[in-house]
């Protein structure tokens, strides 16, 4: 076969600028590590790995999210955690001052201390965090959600709204508890009405009032408020809001459940007859409302002609402090269990996130030991084209003759 | 006898000479390319009737100098150089692409990313002005990075649109010359019959070899030895000594889509350019199929963030309780619409039209073509071919069916017979992309309405609010007019599974009586029910007002009996703390939108990317193939026409030695003349 000078040159110069285009090749992958560099080297590849640098960008972000979630709820479980402690001292109180022996005074000072535990939970409920935005005034933050009002009531100006972040593909949580859920909506430990004693001479007390069958209760037909008459010899006619009868004039026996348009209700204690209790539909009790009860029963001094009202006052006052100390237990609670929840995601990503920076990693980056040996074999490549060519134009017979 | 000798001496020197000449001229353009080694022919002379009745050889001459060429190896090297050009082009501006796709396509990726980090901070803390304004300069990169992106892929169209103007030239230009040579070589032939113009001829092949580097090239020799080239599938680009040029003119109705034309002395015709093949149609090819596709993917997915985060905006009210503005420019707007409508100049109707974007999911990133046949709008997709026929002019509006997401809109005028348009459903949507939002608090954090959920619910049934379409007027609905608007559900009959639902203003100082028991409907603002499985929309306000928002019942609102039904009650939920649309803006991130909803952002433009990087990868292949294939091809050829070096001293040194035989036969022919005339002395 016969080749032709211009073949030869041709043919290593071919050679050398391949080989040369080679060894650049593979500086390129050598230097930044990676296999991959654009979608040409793996077009396959390239779109498994987009979608592996996809999730991990998508677990830094909920790693961000639940940051913040971490922070705000910690937050909350110290304010409940700190209102917690103010109600069980404010219990103390109220407990302490339920001695005979104390004087005026000395109720009177504990009454200073009870107001003092009402200011400060006050502050707990008012309370900011870092951006300046009160916490617990839903979505209404640029303006102090409890305001004290001369009585020392408090009103709500906040409103309902929830905030949440995405701390998983399908999972958000809240990061803020909303004020009214927090510290208004207070179950009554009486059910849901809140009993008012009109005439109480014998003392009893209303323990449990609820709606048993809400299917039957109508309120359009039969409203409340619900007056209990107690008449001679020992019966008790219930009428509704409207003067009408549900509950017929029949003999009331002690501890008996009264039942009536699906309303169910329990007294302790013997009642006289002309007494009368009415009771108005109550399912939440504000917590304010309630130390503000303590506050006053506090100053009230017990005298001979309200002693019996006020010991049944301070026994319903006592079980509606505790359910208030249960509620914001179980609101610490709530924010302990969206700690949890964070928690256990936040350590689901840390897991997700080693895979796929393990399948990132198998797919994107080179075998450094295969890859200087590649490079290595270019190299050797590249030197025996230049050294063939060297050889190449010292082969002419125009040289020996 | 000594005079022939004398002769026979001269002819060899003479033929020794010529030989020596060819070897120098061969030796000389060992580096030229296209160079066809040459060959002097030698021939023995007649004989000569001599003494005794034998015929003496009377030495020898030179027939014919020709050069070593074998057509067939020839075109089949041309062949490959073509293919070669080809493949090699558009590798190399496939491989141009993938680097700025892989490059862009990561920015763009990057800029999604802290826009929705941006967006997410807002969620948790909506009355940060701080973060408010860090999200709108993200949004303007990223629109930005749109943006630089279409003008890359615009200098890429602009340079190969340069290109092929200049390879138009220079294909013009090897025209001109080898119309010349043509005409040089019949003028020869017509001055003498013999020898071949063989250096000419090199030389018109080497033309013929540049042309076939642009273009494939066919050629015809007559009997005169003149040639008559053929581009591409036939077109003729010299007849004879006629020299045909190729013109590139402005396209209709894109003019950045240029179109061949090659121009005679009398006229001009139109070219098929994808079957020129060489460089020229790798060049075209990549201007009119691959840029154009990966602009479409481009625009689409501009158009589809655009679309989303403007609706999402569109649901939510700003720091100042107006309802969103759009983010990024409207997809809809009258320039964008317009500009979807390409009209060529041969058009004689007078139809202005535009296309509105009804369903971003459903758009593709072809093209179309509505063609106005005498009676009705027939629309062709350019890349399926599938048709459909929209119907007469005249109606205004026209939906595509089956749904491609975009209606064609008749703006004004009336189309005339077998006009065409050109509609491209993305066009312009990445170049004109940009952030209209000047103020950070315009960016609708806040939710307009929520629902609150009563305590004493017990089942699984759920309100949502969906389809906000007026946050303000929705707001106005549900804390002005209706200060307490109650939706309450329950199972009715018990266990039948279908649920009825009343809507009711519950306020007491806004109604004089509250609202009846369930089943009456008296007094309701909307009523209605659905069974289990299904959901109720209700539309807020009700008809005939113009709904503002809607209310969807879901799951399975059992209740407990007509005296104490589920009860929701939907209220104003606006407040600077509500990051609740914030949210669901941040949402959008994962979820599908383009692509019938089966692509997130980041997921179409890695499919983007992965497409040019496949595209760019196999055009690398084809190209080494055929360089293997050329490489193979010119082997052959240089086996049979190259010049070798050694093989030409080697002719050198055998020709130098019959020279100097030669020569020695002079001398011994007048050493024999001189003999003679001594002896006569």
């Amino acid at each position: 076969m016969r080749v032709s000078t211009a073949q030869f040159y041709f043919q290593n110069s071919q050679q050398l600028s391949n080989k040369q285009s080679d060894v650049n090749e593979q500086i390129g992958y050598l230097s930044s590590g990676k296999r991959i560099l654009t979608a040409k080297d793996d077009a396959v590849s390239f779109g498994t790995l987009a979608g592996y640098k996809d999730g991990l960008m998508n677990i830094e972000k909920y790693q961000r999210n639940i940051t913040q979630a971490e922070n705000r709820n910690s937050l909350q479980e110290t304010s409940f955690a700190n209102a917690e402690d103010l109600m069980q001292e404010l219990k103390q109180l109220f407990v302490q001052a339920n001695n005979g022996t104390l004087s005026n005074d000395d109720l009177a000072a504990l009454g200073k201390l009870a107001s003092n535990s009402q200011a400060q939970l006050l502050d707990i409920a008012n309370s900011k965090d870092e951006t300046g935005g009160y916490i617990f005034a839903g979505f209404q933050i640029d303006a102090e959600p409890f305001a004290l009002q001369p009585d020392n009531s408090v009103n709500y100006l906040g409103d309902s709204g929830i905030r949440q972040v995405q701390i998983a593909k399908n999972v958000m949580v809240a990061t803020n508890q909303a004020g009214d859920a927090a510290f208004e909506n207070v179950s009554n430990s009486i059910g849901d009405f809140t009993p008012n004693y009109i005439t109480n001479t014998s003392g009893v007390s209303v323990t449990r009032a609820v709606i048993a069958d809400p299917s039957v209760y109508d309120d359009l037909t039969n409203p409340p408020d619900f007056t209990f008459d107690f008449s001679l010899p020992n019966n008790l006619t219930v009428s509704d809001g409207n003067g009408a009868i549900v509950y017929p004039n029949t003999p009331y026996v002690a501890g008996q459940t009264i039942a009536f348009g699906g309303v169910e209700v329990q007294i302790s204690g013997n009642p006289l007859p002309n007494d009368k209790i009415s009771l108005a539909p109550e399912e939440n009790i504000s917590i304010f409302d309630t130390i503000k009860k303590a506050v006053d029963w506090m100053n009230t001094p017990q005298t001979p002609g309200n002693a019996v009202q006020h010991s049944v006052d301070y026994s319903e006052i006592l079980t509606q402090l505790d359910s208030a100390l249960n509620h914001m237990t179980s609101r610490r609670t709530d924010a302990g269990v969206r700690l949890q929840l964070v928690e256990t995601q936040d350590s689901n990503h840390m897991d997700r996130e080693l895979n796929l920076a393990k399948g990132q990693s198998n797919l994107e980056d080179i075998d450094f030991a295969k890859a200087v040996a590649t490079f290595e074999q270019s190299q050797v490549a590249l030197q025996a084209a230049q050294q063939t060519f060297v050889q190449i134009k010292g082969l002419s017979l125009f040289n020996y003759i | 006898m000594s005079v022939n000798l004398y002769n026979t001496g001269v002819n060899g020197l003479l033929a020794a000479q010529q030989q020596l000449a060819t070897t120098g001229h061969n030796i000389a353009n060992v580096n030229t390319e296209g160079f066809n080694r040459q060959r002097a022919e030698q021939t023995t002379s007649i004989g000569l009737h001599g003494g005794g009745g034998n015929f003496i050889g009377s030495g020898t001459y030179v027939q014919d100098i020709s050069r070593i060429y074998n057509q067939f190896t020839y075109k089949e090297q041309l062949n490959n150089q073509s293919h070669l050009a080809n493949a090699d082009t558009l590798h190399k501006d496939l491989d141009q692409l993938n680097e700025i796709m892989s490059f862009s396509g990561s920015a763009i990726n990057g800029s999604i990313e802290k826009f929705y980090q941006t967006m997410n901070g807002i969620a948790d803390n909506p009355s940060d002005l701080g973060l408010r304004s860090i999200a709108l300069n993200q949004a303007e990169i990223l629109s930005s990075d749109f943006r630089s992106l279409n003008e890359n892929i615009d200098q890429l169209e602009k340079s190969a649109n340069g290109e092929i103007v200049q390879i138009a030239e220079k294909i013009s230009q090897i025209s001109v010359e080898i119309a010349k040579i043509n005409e040089q070589i019949l003028q020869g032939r017509n001055l003498s019959t013999s020898g071949q113009p063989n250096d000419l001829l090199d030389k018109r092949d080497q033309l013929i070899g540049d042309l076939g580097k642009f273009t494939s090239v066919n050629t015809i020799v007559d009997s005169n030895g003149v040639m008559t080239v053929m581009i591409g599938s036939g077109a003729t680009l010299v007849a004879g000594i006629t020299s045909l040029s190729l013109s590139v003119s402005a396209g209709n109705p894109d003019p950045k889509a240029t179109e061949l034309r090659l121009v005679g002395p009398n006229s001009s015709v139109a070219i098929n350019a994808s079957a020129l093949g060489g460089s020229l149609a790798a060049k075209i090819e990549f201007r009119d199929e691959h840029l154009p596709q990966l602009r479409r993917e481009i625009d689409r997915m501009a158009m589809a963030i655009s679309q989303t985060l403007n609706k999402s905006q569109s649901e939510g009210l700003d720091l100042n309780a107006q309802q969103g503005l759009n983010l990024f420019t409207d997809i809809n707007s009258a320039a964008l619409q317009a500009g979807r409508v390409l009209s060529p100049s041969t058009n004689s109707g007078n139809l202005s039209a535009s296309i509105k974007i009804t369903d971003v999911s459903k758009v593709p990133t072809d093209e179309f073509e509505i063609r106005y046949d005498g009676s009705d709008y027939i629309m062709t997709n350019m890349n399926d071919g599938s048709v459909q026929n929209l119907g007469p002019p005249g109606s205004g509006t026209y939906a595509t069916n089956p749904d491609y997401g975009f209606e064609f809109n008749e703006l004004s005028g009336a189309p005339s017979l077998d006009d065409s348009y050109i509609i491209r459903p993305t066009e312009n949507s990445a170049s004109l992309m940009k952030v209209t939002l000047t103020d950070g608090a315009g960016i609708a954090a806040s939710t307009a309405v929520g629902v609150a959920v009563s305590e004493s619910n017990v089942s699984d049934g759920k309100v949502n609010i969906i389809n906000v379409t007026d946050p303000v007027e929705a707001r106005n609905f549900t804390d002005t007019t209706n200060k307490d608007l109650l939706v309450d559900v329950y199972e009715a009959p018990a266990g039948s599974g279908t649920f009825n639902y009343r809507v009711y203003n519950a306020d007491p100082t806004q109604v004089t009586s509250p609202p009846p028991t369930p089943p009456s409907n008296l007094g309701a603002i909307a009523f209605g029910s659905f069974t289990a499985g299904n959901s109720a929309v209700i539309d807020m306000p009700p008809p005939p007002a113009t709904a503002a928002f809607q209310i969807e019942i879901t799951g399975q609102p059992i209740g407990q009996g007509a005296l104490a039904p589920e009860e929701f009650t939907i209220g104003d939920a606006f407040g600077i703390g509500n990051g609740k649309n914030a949210t669901f803006m941040a949402l959008t991130q994962e979820k599908g939108v383009v692509n019938n909803g089966r692509e997130t952002f980041s997921q179409s433009l890695a499919i983007s990317t992965s497409d040019v990087g496949a595209k760019a990868s196999s055009a690398e292949l084809v190209s080494d193939t055929a360089e293997a294939l050329y490489t193979q091809a010119y082997n052959r050829n240089q086996e049979i026409s190259g010049v070798n070096l050694d093989e030409e001293a080697a002719n050198l040194m055998k020709f130098q030695q019959a020279y100097q035989a030669s020569s020695r036969i002079i001398s011994i022919a007048n050493t024999i003349f001189d003999t003679l005339l001594q002896a006569s002395r």
